[in-house]
Parts: structure tokens; C-alpha cells; sequence
């Protein structure tokens, strides 16, 4: 019996969390002089990192990353897993759990199938990252909606003016060891990657738990955790939002600037921005209360399509993926409501605000808005 | 008394006898028959053989070594490779055993050398990445091995004009190697073949006594190297030629150094440096101490050690055979063959271990040599 309850024990902690660090044959990734039998391993190689893609696009990351069916996870001879964020057919969205299910950031497909196409919203689909061919920049935007005006240097355009390649947002650490505790932090190469490659810093790096197949399986307890702030003006404390605020500065927080470049007055209700990384309010009176349940007498379970950041203190602490919601305590954040890679919809939001988000209509399924705003919906 | 003085006195001298003479030694009747006849009948079959030997260069050369004055390249049987072929009775650079049309037959084994194997049905003639404008044979002004052919018209040869060893304006190994075996090697300078590291013709280096037979940390072949990091050209005119990687490159250009082939460094005033997009070689790993490369050889020996599997190189002779090294800069230099034996090995691409074998993030080392300098990725 006591082995049963061991191997229990040992297999929860594992469920829900496991390591990203890339594993399996080396030669999966890796040609160490782009040649093999006399001719090229990768017609357009050699790459940076002795890398052998699995696609012929032009940057090395895009190349890897990317897939020509609709399949979100590529898988290589012993066990090598790669995540796709750039699929050539239609990914499912939102994901059902297949293997065409949509991952956690989102997917560049609608926007490469709209890019080139002409109009005026061919790049509301997702960043526009000009390291993936074809990918013009974006037709609307000069720079970064939102930009801090500190990120106005020659050297911060690439970043901050547009998103030139994968590396804009960035820090790749694929063999960092992501081992042992599932909160991921700078020792695992930060939660995704997520640090600036240009001025990277131990409190600009992003901490969290990575789902182990990337959200392509999704559920109430199977998911990323986030780690929310521990202040709301945008200075960097390793939550996922103060890292979106680094390039969407002004669309973050408490942080109100008029259109002048005034700082007027804290950001509170009525808001002038949608907040970000301020805690669901803790109190039944009103409707956030009763996230993710409309009409009933608490909070509902964690619901992926609209997912809160947690508290920093509890984040550490966390062996792993929870469902349970606190009010007070867990925060919403900017993927809250976006995917940054991508999806089918404009401002890559996570659902169909435009058709789907009618006041007096519809119920969380129908539009995430109403997973906090309990009350707004039907 | 006079003859007991005379016994110790050459037994002082055979003492004194600085390790690395290649010089052969021993009876001559071991290498020689002056008429090829013997009681009526020839003494070696096929013959009579240049310089009267009693074969060509892979008859003298085949056997399996346990001791003894002549060192042999390929077996008649398996070879006791061991684990990564230093506890075996393979030599340092490898056995033409797995390649031999006699043997395993295997193209990708071995160098094809036309006495002992078929022409690469992979490949071809030509070696992959053969460069012919650049990296003329060291110290023969200018003449390019293969004279030069962008398509090479003939079959690798042991020395000569296609071959490795000796020098490379005739075609006959003979001719290109005479003088070598007797040549009074006690200075290993380049400026003759014989006072050439293993008769490669302007390479210097010291040689392991016997040629690596079980070598140690302390017993073993030195490499001369050059740390190109200290100038950053990747320009193959300024490669020196002493370098053993030189000798490569005399065939293997496109995979050492030329401008253009090798940009891949993300800093705009360089040419070369990571992100690497061939594996590099001629750079010192001292200047990438403080990453994983600072606990070579990883798992396999304590850190520092010189582990002869992996071997590395220095532009500093005079401190003998290293046996520790990253003691100081220029002692650990990356070589051709850290990785590949130049004769042949049981592996795929005459690597010194399998590759495929090499499993990220596994946990565990196995028979991947890769990790010795790549120390944190298994």
C-alpha cells in the first residue's frame, strides 16, 4: 500500500508540469557542418546554432517552429517534441485537445494567410513578425501601440518599433534546466523563453509553470500558470504582463498618459484602460467575484480561454497547475484577453469580441469577456 | 667490463630518448627484402614493392597492434575499438578497418582510400566542403592538393597528390612520403616530411610514442592549434598552416574557415563567433570558460583533465603533453578530430563515437563524447 501511495504521490506532482528542455537526438536539431553524402543538409543553411530545421523558411526559429499541416506539436525520433507557433493549414481554435489544437501563445497562421492579401486589416491577426517571410509590418502601426517613451533609442526599434524576429521577445535557452521545481525562472531559461535578448534582466525575465504539451491538452487543472505583480506601474517584476508592458507600456496597469504625454491620474475605475494585473476584486458584490460563474455563489473554476495570473507569493510555491480561482488574490493580465502569436481574431484577442460579445447575450462559451464580467452577459 | 659499460651506456641513451620519435626502428628484415625472393619463392605477393618494402603502404601497415615498431591502420579482423577507442588496440587515428572493401565495407566509416576501399558511392571523389582556392599544402607554395581540381578527377590516395600524408605535388605516395620513415625526427618542425607530426607534411605537434595505443591524460598525442578568437578573421588566407585542423582543411575548407561561409555571428564587427553556423574549430575554449565548456570533459573525467576520447589542442608546444588543461589560454583548442578519427571508426561520418546516440536532456552521458565539451546538454 505504501508503494501505491508513493507512486501516487511521485506521479501527482509530475501531472501537469513537466520540463520544456529539449530533449532527444541531438541530430533531431543539429548538423554540425551541413553536409551529409556530399550535398546540404538544409538548402538554405548552414544556420546559426548548427541548426537543421524542419521547414525551409528564412530564420531559424520560424524554420523550427513552424509545420505545413495543421499539427501544433511536431514529434521526432526519440522524443524530441516541437512546439508549433506557425502552422501553413488552419489549426483548431480554440483547442479541442487534438493534435491541431491551438497552443497556449497562439498561432501566426491567420496573419501569414492574411499577409500580402491587401486592406487594411491584414495584420490585425497577430504581431507582425518580420522574421517570418512574407510577413510585411503592419500597415496601421509604426511602432509598438502603447510604446514607453524610454524605448525611443536607435537601438530599440527592432523591438519597439516593430517585432523584426522571434529574438524581439525572446531569450531562446533551449537546454536550460528546467528541472525540479515546476516554477520555471531564470535557471530554466525563463518560463517560454520570455526576456529580453537586447538588455536582459533578472527581473525582466518572466517566472511561471509551463504546461507540458503547451496547452494543446486543456483544462480546468491541465494549463500554464502565470505570475502575476507585485506592483500595477509597469516596473519589472518577473509577471507576464510588466513583460508586455515593455513594449505596451502605456496599455498597462495604473498608468494613465493622455494623448499629450501627461501622466493625469491613477488608472482606477471608471478605467480609462482595461486593467491589467490588479487582482479580481474580493468581494461578492460585485461580478468579477463570480468568475467563470455567472449566477452562482462564488468563483468558478479556472477557465483557459480567459486565464488569471496568480499572486507572485503563491506562484513559487505552487507544485503545479491549479483550478481553483481566489478572488483578491488572483489577477487579471494582458493574455487575459490576448494570445500573442495569434488568432482568428483582429487585436489577437482569444475570442470573437466583434460578433460574439453582445451585453444581455451569451455566456462565457460564447464570449470570454464574460468569464469576469459575470453580469454583462445573458 | 667494457661491454657492461657499453650495454648501460645504451640503455642510458634508449632512456633518454625523447618521447615521439616516429623514426622507424627495429631490424630492417621486419620492412625490407632487397630482391623479393627468398628460397626460390617471393617473399610478400604482388610485389616487388617501392623502396623494397615488403608491401605498399596498407600492406606494411595491416595487422592488429599490441606493441611494436610499426603502427597499423587497418585490421584484418574487428578491431577492439573499446569505448571511444582508447582502451582498445585502435590507434589515434583510427582504423581503415570499417571502410576496407575487406572489411565493413562502409563509406561512411572511413576515408576511401583506393588501396583499401571502393569510391564513395555517397560522395563521390570530391570531399565535402572542398574549397580549391584556398589552403594550398602547407609549405609548398602554393600548390593545392588535387592540384587544385574544382572536381577531383581521382581517388583519395594514402600520400601524394590526393592523399594526406607527404607532400602533394606528385602523384606517387612514394615519391611524396620518401625520406619520411628514417628521418631523424627529433624535432618536430614541419620543414620536411619526415619532420612532420605523423608525415603530414607542415604540421607540427608531438607524437605519442606509440601512436596512442590505450593512450592516458598523461600519454598521448599533442595537437598544435591556433585560437582564431584572438583576431576574429575568418579569412582562410591568415589559417595557419602547422595547424593538425589545417591539414584538414586542405580538403575540408568550406568546414574551417572563408569568408562568407562562416558569417554567423550576431555581432556586426565580426565574421565568426556563436551563434555558429558550422561547428567551429581553431578556437579555444578557454575564451568560453565561464559556459559548460570550463568543465571539460564533463562526466568523463575529472574537470580539466585532459581526456584523450576528445582530444583538444594548444599553440604551445613547449610545455610537452598537456595533461591538464583550460589551465591556461590557447590549451584547449577545438579540433577536427575532437570529434572524427581521420582513418576510420566504427561510426558514421568516421566520428569517434555514434551520434545518433547522443540524447539530449537524458540524463545521462552514455557514449556520447559531445558531452564532454558540451557539459550541460545530456
Amino acid at each position: 500500500m505504501r508503494w501505491i501511495t508513493g507512486f501516487l504521490l511521485i506521479s501527482a506532482f509530475f501531472v501537469g508540469a513537466a520540463w520544456a528542455r529539449v530533449s532527444g537526438p541531438c541530430v533531431n536539431c543539429h548538423t554540425m557542418h551541413n553536409s551529409q553524402n556530399g550535398e546540404p543538409v538544409d538548402e538554405n543553411g548552414p544556420r546559426i546554432y548548427l541548426l537543421d530545421p524542419v521547414s525551409t523558411f528564412t530564420d531559424a526559429c520560424v524554420a523550427c517552429h513552424s509545420d505545413e499541416s495543421a499539427n501544433t506539436i511536431v514529434e521526432e525520433s526519440g522524443g524530441t517534441r516541437i512546439p508549433i507557433v506557425l502552422n501553413l493549414q488552419e489549426p483548431t481554435y480554440p483547442s479541442d485537445g487534438s493534435s491541431t489544437g491551438t497552443l497556449a501563445g497562439g498561432n501566426f497562421y491567420w496573419l501569414y494567410a492574411n499577409a500580402g492579401v491587401g486592406g487594411e486589416n491584414q495584420s490585425v491577426y497577430g504581431h507582425n513578425v518580420l522574421a517570418i517571410d512574407g510577413v510585411p509590418p503592419d500597415e496601421n502601426l509604426s511602432e509598438a501601440p502603447g510604446k514607453p517613451s524610454i524605448a525611443s533609442g536607435p537601438n530599440c526599434a527592432g523591438c519597439h518599433d516593430r517585432v523584426e524576429r522571434c529574438e524581439s521577445c525572446h531569450l531562446p535557452a533551449h537546454h536550460a534546466p528546467d528541472t525540479g521545481s515546476p516554477v520555471v525562472g531564470k535557471e530554466g531559461g525563463w518560463y517560454r523563453f520570455l526576456n529580453s535578448s537586447s538588455h536582459p534582466s533578472d527581473e525582466t525575465g518572466v517566472i511561471g509553470i509551463e504546461d507540458d504539451d503547451w496547452e494543446q491538452t486543456i483544462s480546468a487543472s491541465d494549463h500554464n500558470e502565470y505570475m502575476g505583480c507585485n506592483n500595477a506601474y509597469g516596473n519589472d517584476d518577473n509577471s507576464m504582463s510588466n513583460y508586455c508592458a515593455g513594449c505596451h507600456y502605456k496599455f498597462h496597469g495604473l498608468n494613465y498618459v493622455d494623448t499629450d504625454g501627461n501622466a493625469i491620474a491613477d488608472n482606477h475605475s471608471p478605467w480609462f484602460r482595461h486593467p491589467a494585473h490588479l487582482p479580481l476584486p474580493d468581494d461578492p458584490n460585485k461580478e468579477y467575484y463570480y468568475y467563470n460563474n455567472p449566477g452562482g455563489t462564488g468563483p468558478g473554476l479556472y477557465n483557459p480561454i480567459a486565464p488569471v495570473a496568480r499572486d507572485p507569493d503563491a506562484l513559487l510555491s505552487m507544485t503545479g497547475p491549479s483550478s481553483i480561482v481566489t478572488p483578491g488574490q488572483d489577477q487579471v493580465m494582458c493574455l487575459s484577453c490576448h494570445r500573442p502569436h495569434g488568432t482568428p481574431y483582429p487585436d489577437m484577442l482569444r475570442w470573437n469580441y466583434l460578433d460574439n460579445c453582445v451585453a444581455g447575450q451569451g455566456t462565457p462559451s460564447d464570449c470570454g469577456c464574460f468569464v469576469c464580467h459575470t453580469t454583462k452577459g445573458e | 667490463m667494457r661491454y657492461l659499460t657499453f650495454l648501460l651506456a645504451f640503455l642510458v641513451i634508449g632512456a633518454l630518448a625523447p618521447q615521439g620519435w616516429s623514426r622507424v626502428q627495429g631490424p630492417c628484415v621486419d620492412c625490407h627484402t632487397m630482391h623479393n625472393s627468398q628460397n626460390g619463392a617471393t617473399v610478400v605477393s604482388g610485389g616487388p614493392y617501392r623502396a623494397l618494402t615488403k608491401g605498399d603502404c596498407v600492406g606494411c601497415h595491416t595487422g592488429t597492434y599490441s606493441g611494436g615498431n610499426i603502427p597499423y591502420i587497418l585490421s584484418e579482423s574487428t578491431p577492439n575499438y573499446g569505448t571511444f577507442g582508447i582502451s582498445g588496440d585502435t590507434l589515434a587515428g583510427g582504423n581503415f578497418y570499417w571502410v576496407a572493401s575487406t572489411g565493413g565495407n562502409d563509406p561512411t566509416k572511413g576515408h576511401n582510400v583506393v588501396y583499401l576501399a571502393d569510391e564513395d558511392t555517397n560522395i563521390g571523389k570530391t570531399p565535402p566542403g572542398w574549397d580549391n582556392a584556398n589552403f594550398p599544402a602547407a609549405g609548398e607554395s602554393g600548390q593545392l592538393v588535387a592540384g587544385g581540381e574544382a572536381s577531383w578527377s581521382k581517388q583519395l590516395t594514402c600520400a601524394g597528390k590526393y592523399g594526406c600524408h607527404g607532400k602533394h605535388e606528385d602523384e606517387d605516395d612514394f615519391r611524396s612520403i620518401s625520406g619520411a620513415h628514417h628521418a631523424d625526427d627529433s624535432t618536430i618542425d614541419g620543414s620536411t616530411v619526415g619532420k612532420s607530426f605523423r608525415f603530414l607534411y607542415g604540421v607540427i605537434g608531438i607524437e605519442d610514442s606509440d601512436w596512442e595505443y590505450q593512450p592516458t591524460s598523461s600519454e598521448h598525442n599533442q595537437y598544435y592549434a591556433v585560437d582564431r578568437a584572438d583576431s576574429f578573421i575568418d579569412n582562410p588566407a591568415n589559417a595557419d598552416p602547422k595547424s593538425i585542423n589545417y591539414l584538414c582543411a586542405e580538403c575540408h575548407g568550406q568546414f574551417h574557415s572563408g569568408v562568407g561561409n562562416t558569417a554567423g555571428a550576431d555581432d556586426e564587427d565580426s565574421t565568426v563567433g556563436s551563434p555558429w553556423i558550422r561547428h567551429p574549430s581553431d578556437f579555444d575554449m578557454n575564451n568560453v570558460k565561464t559556459k559548460e565548456y570550463g568543465a571539460y570533459p564533463g562526466p568523463f573525467a575529472a574537470a580539466g583533465t585532459y581526456w584523450p576520447a576528445a582530444p583538444v589542442g594548444t599553440d604551445d608546444l613547449s610545455a610537452g603533453v598537456r595533461s591538464q588543461v583550460l589551465q591556461t589560454d590557447d590549451d584547449a583548442i577545438v579540433l577536427c578530430i575532437s570529434c572524427h578519427r581521420a582513418h576510420g571508426s566504427p561510426y558514421a561520418d568516421l566520428l569517434r563515437w555514434d551520434y545518433g546516440e547522443c540524447q539530449a536532456s537524458s540524463g545521462s552521458a552514455g557514449n556520447c563524447g559531445c558531452y564532454a565539451c558540451h557539459t550541460t546538454k545530456y
